[in-house]
């Protein structure tokens, strides 16, 4: 009796049109998945395993002759709206692994996009817009933490600024979010670092610790201390500031792990680990099971630091957040990041990243309102990510609270993403989520930070022209300023949570 | 259906913003000067302003009640409730002691409908040294609850008058002939969207401060939501409410010395661009930069220009203006170096004074005048007299 077979059908079809190659062989020297297969012999590519094909494009891109195509592969599921092919593959996979299912990416459920139904006002007659072209609209932005006034001592019939809290200044309003060496290859982290402080913002190390070789943008870096505590050094702690990560959008209540075979040398001599060990973040950090408890720990880095740096904690954008964001504030923290559900990861349970957490345009309006209420939002630095696509998401999350919005998945598409979502594999034919050093050599260092300065450039471009349309010449006249959003979606209770006015409505005298 | 005429906005008024006319004047050695010149100021203006709304404050108008706090007041009745001034005196009376009231005298052949105007002198019931943070609530308390009474003032020594009309309207309504003071400013209305209403028009008064403005603050989102954290509600829903709250938190409750506190209000409203403070000397860098990022939010975005008047501590006005200076604001002062003008337009200042020395403040520099004369002339070199008194 032959064993009963099932499997899953491929997602794409790579067709190669032989009547266009020409023999060269590139695509096959592309395939870092086991797709397309080039015979030397023949000297012709063919499709070796189609289910392979994840649509990363690198062969289409780099065919010198247009030759192939990749297409949806042309089964039809039998249509049912409640059996999508997304449950069915699902199970089909489960049943023959028996395991948790784990992706890669951000959230890449049908869910509204809350930024989607937001527009913004300009001035009309009544207030002249700027030219951004001509006259200076200033985007520079500080992460720190901020006194409700300065305090003043007298000296010798002469005024003096007794203390001021530790504040990076930031060239825009505009981060790289975490992203470890090892989640991430060595070329295209370098990139990265190179290009935040060419353009004189910050970016996150992730749990990855720092290499030697990237000591050189300390000056630029968030250090992230995680459950894993991984590369925490007395070196590690001489950067720009410090983060304690309590949880991450793609996978809130989750930690993280690199399997062995993934820690290679490299990592480490960065990690401080030995070569093929797992490196398992726990999910909570073992010494915070409570607000005092990450009360002691912000406590202890800021004497660590000698109070010379911010130390900030990120949590995921949960149903608590609001509370949750005050109580760190309280805890002493100079700056939170919020990271929302639509979050990216470089390996997430698959059910994690797609259902848990909420929206960071409902988390960040949430936790601004809910710390104006408090009297304590003057007193930090928000950072909101989470599903930041473009320079009017981040125009809108400024607007509805944040000072400053981070990106992770939006660089990673300037180095080549193609978000085709198989980070968690390691084969990334870009080289960009892999730990494979000859895959990460497909990223050249300078031309890879060219194309990340380029996009932080243009997104910070388009931040002036828009606040000049609006007749605003300073960004941090425009953090919080709902006044300036109007609403224009399926859902008005959407935009009472957002606090932003529906589109066309008229400014109506409060309650009395 | 709204009830009210004069004490509340209609139901649905846009946020106010607009042209406008600004004047003021103050003569130097607090002598009393008649109501009559700045009215020949602003009434020159007459293509600034559309019949809207019109407004002046009064500084030295009460030599006899100098150490009572003035609770001046509009009052309408409301149908089926006790009148609105028993109201207020029932509020007043219970947390404040009211050493004197009454009538303000207005002229009734001007308007056809218009408030009863009335004023009282109080003394709050508070522990000493809380006077000014209760009599601010108080004023917040009236123009917030109190349905048919609107505060249009509240601090020694000084008085706010203002309503629906036209400035010469307004200055006759309110018989600006009879009144004395040393310090006027005067403010005419072009509202772009709403009809106006009696509370909206200029200036806004908290305690012994008051600001006229022209402008549209284009911040207002922000500078509203930093300042209920500091503890201010803005209720009137119009640009300008928040600027007085700005100056009064950190000219007076914030404490800093008297010395820099001026200059760090009007520095926060609006800073030097980064790439200036990038260039000073080390020790005032700090200082902007220290002042830019804690009052981050105090600053108002958008063009205004602005004249604020104060008596706390001491008798000063200021004029402002926006970063890129897009509204006008010319300052001058008289031959004999006694009396100091601001005004939108020159030729408002001509109307009185033909032989003033007048000049025009640099964009975003304040001008600020005290009995001690003109202490900054708006120039970009005032940053340098500031930072003698720094370390």
């Amino acid at each position: 009796m032959t064993a009963p077979r099932d499997k899953l059908l491929p997602r794409f079809k790579t067709i190669i049109d032989y009547d266009r190659c020409i023999g060269c062989g590139k695509c096959g020297e592309s395939c870092s998945y086991g797709c397309i297969f080039f015979d030397k012999e023949q000297k012709k590519p063919f499709v070796k395993k189609q289910e392979n094909c994840v649509a990363c494009q690198r062969c289409v891109i780099f065919c010198p002759k247009e030759a192939i195509e990749i297409h949806n592969y042309p089964v039809s599921y039998p249509p049912h709206a409640l059996w999508s092919p997304y449950h069915v593959r699902s199970i089909i996979e489960q049943a023959r692994s028996g395991s948790v299912l784990i992706s890669g990416t951000g959230n890449d459920r049908p869910y509204p996009v809350i930024f989607d139904y937001l527009v913004w006002d300009a001035c009309q007659v009544t207030n002249p817009s700027i030219d951004a072209l001509r006259e200076p609209v200033e985007t520079r932005t500080w992460l720190g933490r901020k006194p409700k006034h300065l305090s003043i001592k007298e000296v010798d019939g002469k005024f003096e600024i007794d203390d001021f809290p530790p504040n990076v200044m930031l060239s825009t309003p505009l981060i790289i979010g975490h992203m470890s060496l090892g989640s991430l290859s060595y070329n295209a982290i370098t990139s990265m670092y190179k290009a935040v402080k060419e353009v004189g913002t910050l970016m996150g190390t992730g749990e990855g610790g720092l290499h030697k070789d990237h000591y050189i943008y300390k000056d630029r870096l968030i250090g992230e201390v995680a459950s894993g505590r991984f590369g925490v050094s007395p070196e590690y702690l001489d950067i720009a500031a410090l983060e304690i990560k309590i949880g991450q959008g793609a996978k809130p209540g989750h930690g993280g792990q690199l399997p062995g075979e993934k820690v290679t040398e490299l990592i480490s001599e960065t990690r401080g680990i030995p070569v093929g060990t797992d490196a398992l973040s726990p999910n909570p950090q073992h010494d915070i099971y409570s607000i005092e408890d990450l009360k002691t720990l912000i406590a202890a880095l800021h004497e660590a630091t000698e109070y010379r740096i911010p130390v900030g904690v990120k949590i995921a954008a949960v149903n608590n957040v609001a509370a949750i964001a005050s109580g760190i504030v309280r805890a002493d923290a100079d700056f939170i990041t919020i990271d929302g559900f639509r979050g990216g990861t470089g390996a997430a349970p698959r059910i994690l990243r797609d259902n848990a957490g909420i929206p960071i345009e409902l988390a960040i309006a949430s936790v601004d309102q809910h710390l104006r209420d408090e009297k304590l939002r003057h007193k930090i630095t928000l950072i909101a990510g989470g599903g930041i696509r473009s320079p009017s998401d981040m125009i809108k999350i400024i607007a509805l609270g944040a000072d400053i919005a981070m990106v992770g998945t939006a660089p990673l598409i300037a180095l080549g993403c193609k978000v085709c979502q198989q980070c968690t594999t390691g084969k990334c034919s870009w080289g960009i989520a892999t730990g494979n050093p000859e895959l990460g050599k497909r990223i050249d260092i300078e031309w890879g930070a060219r194309r990340v300065a380029n996009m932080l450039r243009a997104w910070t471009a388009e931040l002036e022209e828009v606040l000049g349309t609006m007749g605003i010449d300073a960004v941090e006249s425009f953090v919080g300023n709902r006044d300036r959003l109007r609403y224009l979606g399926p859902n008005p209770h959407e935009a009472e949570i957002l606090g932003v006015k529906h589109a066309g409505e008229r400014i109506t005298r409060g309650g009395e | 259906m709204n009830t009210y005429k004069f004490t509340k906005r209609s139901n649905y008024a846009f946020r106010d913003s607009g042209a406008c006319g600004i004047t003021a004047l103050f003569n130097l050695d607090l002598e009393p000067v008649s109501g009559e010149k700045i009215k020949d100021m602003i009434c020159v203006m007459r293509e600034r302003e559309n019949g809207q709304g019109a407004g002046f404050s009064v500084y030295g108008l009460f030599p006899e009640y100098q150490d009572q706090y003035c609770i001046q007041l509009i009052l309408e009745d409301i149908p089926e409730r006790p009148p609105a001034k028993e109201r207020v005196e029932d509020f007043l009376s219970s947390c404040t002691d009211i050493v004197k009231e009454e009538k303000v005298p207005v002229d009734s052949n001007v308007f056809r409908e218009y408030p009863l105007v009335w004023r009282f002198f109080v003394e709050p019931k508070c522990v000493s040294g809380e006077e000014d943070d209760m009599m601010k609530n108080i004023m917040m308390y009236i123009n917030d609850r109190i349905d048919g009474a609107f505060c249009m003032s509240g601090g020694k020594n000084m008085a706010v008058f203002k309503g629906v009309g036209w400035s010469d309207e307004i200055a006759k309504f309110y018989r600006i002939e009879d009144l004395k003071g040393y310090m006027w400013s005067f403010h005419s209305r072009f509202p772009t969207n709403t009809p106006g209403w009696w509370g909206g028009a200029h200036p806004f008064s908290i305690l012994g401060h008051a600001v006229i403005h022209n402008g549209e603050i284009t911040s207002y989102g922000t500078n509203v939501e930093y300042l209920r954290e500091l503890g201010y509600t803005c209720t009137l829903m119009t640009d300008t409410e928040p600027l007085i709250y700005i100056f009064d938190y950190i000219v007076r409750k914030s404490g800093y010395p008297y010395k820099i506190a001026l200059q760090t209000a009007t520095m926060a409203m609006a800073p030097p661009y980064w790439r200036d403070i990038d260039r000073m000397d080390p020790i005032l860098k700090k200082w902007v930069a220290s002042i830019r990022i804690t009052h981050r939010w105090a600053m108002a975005n958008g063009p205004f220009s602005i004249v604020l008047t104060t008596n706390m501590p001491r008798p000063t006005m200021i004029g402002h203006s926006d970063r890129k200076k897009l509204r006008p604001l010319i300052a001058a002062l008289s031959e004999d170096e006694k009396t100091f003008y601001l005004a939108s337009e020159l030729n408002a200042i001509h109307e009185v004074d033909n032989t003033s020395n007048y000049w025009q403040p640099d964009p975003g520099r304040p001008v600020i005048a005290t009995e001690d004369g003109v202490m900054l002339k708006g120039s970009d070199r005032d940053i340098y007299k500031f930072a003698e008194v720094l370390k």
